[in-house]
């Protein structure tokens, strides 16, 4: 998959010593990460500290990665191992223990857990949720195709244009501006004092 | 921030933006926030899709993460691949190493004699069983990807390179040498008339006598 290539090419360039590479990965999958901890940590800011020490984790040992997986099953895995060690440390028994920890894109079929964030932060997502689904619903047709093959269907670009028979620039330029037009809806949540705008950093 | 560059981070994002370009925007990301920020959001977009809005909302852990990075040392792996010329400077500088290691060894087999009889598949045991430590890093010392070696200190007073300690280097050695080359010398070493003279030497410091 070509996202899986871009992946590659960033952590290669990790690899070679750029850091803001990694910056770019961690502001890429910070939010998968934190939902996958939140299923073994309740404590949301204890959370956010596995999260973070996962991400340093991946980093210091980002000089052995080779490729042989897909980046983000490796970081799922170190992210996993970072909170069963944080969990025993504590002493306490994890939230949830039916994960397989050889797939990283089975989490996304969990229920969330009730009790691992605060009101507002349920309400912030629950806005977040809200705002994007009604976005997606406010775009035309061929904004949201693009971004639904995209998004949910994993398409390169390429095949993409294949399908809506277009150029790929052409793609490239819809589901950009549904994103813009999305980000328009968020950006105004977070402007509203729900959100805290300086949480997505 | 303008439309064109923020269409190069989606684009980014999906992982289908060329090189050069990928360069330029790495660049602009580490000096521009509001770039890092749009660059989350656009994740968070893709999250919420993805996960029917079940995004928990990550507070400030890019910012914290990349902090810790910033006073990381930088770590620069062993796989990244060296550019053409220089990976044949490197083989043809490891191919010259080799080369004297194994001339030296071969007169150094002929000149030690046959003092004695073992048998040269055991100096070669010996070598690669003698201790080779790894290098630790003070400032990491949790760290498990140690890499880096180094070979026993000499004992041979007499300022004489033990045979020994001469496989013990050869061994030490081969992987900075082409597959060939770590033949060839193997070979040299073993396939030499006196080769056996190798083992007659005292143990190494902290190696128990076999």
């Amino acid at each position: 998959m070509r996202a899986e290539a871009g992946d590659i090419a960033l952590v290669r360039r990790v690899q070679k010593g750029d850091k803001a590479a990694f910056d770019a990965l961690v502001l890429k999958y910070q939010h998968k990460v934190l939902k996958l901890v939140q299923r073994y940590v309740r404590n949301p800011t204890e959370a956010e500290d596995i999260t973070q020490e996962a991400f340093i984790k991946a980093y210091r040992a980002l000089p052995a990665f080779r490729g042989d997986s897909a980046f983000y099953t490796w970081l799922y895995r170190i992210a996993i191992n970072t909170a069963k060690n944080a969990l025993v440390a504590s002493r306490r028994r994890p939230v949830s223990y039916d994960l397989d920890l050889q797939d990283g894109s089975q989490v996304q079929a969990h229920a969330r857990l009730s009790d691992t964030e605060t009101p507002e932060a349920l309400a912030l997502t629950d806005e977040i949720r809200r705002t994007v689904n009604e976005a997606i619903e406010a775009l035309p047709d061929d904004l949201r195709l693009a971004i639904v093959l995209r998004e949910l269907e994993g398409l390169s670009y390429e095949d993409i244009a294949k399908t809506m028979e277009c150029p790929v620039g052409t793609v490239r330029s819809r589901i950009f501006r549904a994103r813009e037009a999305i980000d328009r809806s968020l950006r105004e949540v977070f402007d509203g004092g729900l959100g805290r705008i300086g949480d997505f950093e | 921030m303008t439309d064109r560059i923020k269409e190069q981070l989606s684009t980014f994002l999906d992982g289908e933006l060329p090189e050069q370009e990928t360069a330029l925007l790495l660049k602009r990301l580490e000096r521009d926030d509001e770039l890092r920020g749009a660059l989350s959001r656009y994740s968070l977009i893709g999250a919420v899709l993805r996960n029917d809005g079940d995004v928990p909302a990550a507070r400030q852990v890019a910012a914290r993460v990349s902090a810790a990075i910033a006073r990381e040392p930088l770590r620069v792996s062993a796989f990244v691949r060296l550019p053409r010329r220089d990976a044949l400077a490197r083989s043809l500088a490891g191919l010259a190493v080799a080369a004297g290691v194994a001339f030296g060894a071969v007169l150094l087999v002929q000149q030690s004699g046959p003092q004695n009889q073992q048998m040269p598949e055991a100096v070669i045991a010996q070598a690669i069983d003698s201790p080779v430590e790894p290098v630790s890093d003070p400032s990491d010392a949790t760290e498990e990807l140690a890499t880096s070696y180094v070979t026993p200190p000499a004992t041979d007073a007499a300022g004489e390179i033990a045979p020994a300690q001469l496989a013990n280097y050869l061994v030490a050695h081969y992987g900075y040498a082409t597959p060939l080359v770590r033949r060839s010398v193997g070979a040299g070493l073993m396939s030499a008339p006196d080769a056996a003279g190798l083992v007659d030497v005292a143990p190494l410091e902290g190696q128990p006598d076999p």
